[in-house]
């Protein structure tokens, strides 16, 4: 019981960084969190019971999720906006050969530049993550969205 | 999206890349949602009347911004013309 309290001790940390990291808007770091062969995904409940490939969006590479800023930072056209997540239960799962399995669960608020405040999003984050030279990074993230719906468009990371 | 249950791991796995364009979060598609979001706060003040969006007035001329429909006015303009409508 000590062994699992002493991981979740360390694994929670990594969470309360990745969070701040987005909701203080500094979305050039956020790729850091992954190794440099990662899997992230953002998908729906639904099409997570369906075993449906496709979700929302899928990035195999840190080099993807690089991209997916440079596009939200120089193509992309969206009203501004930022999030402010709010953190659920962690379970960490399994650990094996130095690969921590976790769910978390979390909410996201949406602040619109006018002020306006939504609940935007809610769900489940199922990661795996590993121990690297530089601390614990995920080598794989899927957030499994409660709705199918989403309102207008997710262009900051979840 | 669609694929074919003959389709090889490796056809799927395009199609599952080609996803990331489209959807609410598609690096070509996500535009749509933030137009279609606009355009019912615009017109959310007349429900069970009309509401018709002049983009970019009446005329066919260039225009200082893209949110413009001067390019489709100006085709179907040309169509009527050649089908002597």
């Amino acid at each position: 019981m000590s062994g699992s309290t002493e991981l979740f001790h360390r694994v929670r940390p990594l969470y309360d960084a990745y969070a701040d990291c987005i909701d203080e808007e500094r979305y050039q770091e956020w790729p850091d969190f992954f190794e440099d062969v990662c899997f992230y995904q953002i998908t729906t409940r639904e099409a997570r019971r369906k075993s449906l490939p496709i979700g929302i969006i899928q990035c195999n590479s840190k080099g993807m999720l690089i991209d997916r800023i440079n596009s939200m930072k120089k193509a992309n056209i969206f009203e501004p906006q930022r999030y402010r997540h709010l953190l659920g239960a962690l379970h960490v799962e399994t650990t094996e050969g130095g690969t921590i399995r976790t769910r978390m669960g979390f909410a996201i608020v949406r602040i619109m530049e006018s002020g306006d405040s939504m609940l935007f999003l809610s769900g489940v984050w199922h990661d795996e993550i590993v121990e690297t030279t530089e601390g614990l990074r995920f080598r794989e993230k899927i957030a499994v969205l409660d709705s199918s719906c989403v309102d207008t468009l997710i262009v900051v990371p979840v | 999206m669609f694929g074919y249950e003959s389709d090889t791991q490796e056809e799927t796995d395009i199609r599952v890349a080609l996803s990331n364009l489209v959807g609410p979060a598609g690096l070509v598609s996500m535009e749509d949602g933030v137009i279609g979001s606009f355009v019912q706060r615009a017109i959310v003040g007349n429900q069970g009347r009309e509401t018709v969006l002049e983009m970019g007035g009446r005329t066919v001329e260039s225009q200082e911004s893209r949110v413009s429909e001067a390019s489709v006015r100006g085709f179907w303009q040309t169509y009527r013309k050649y089908m002597q409508l």
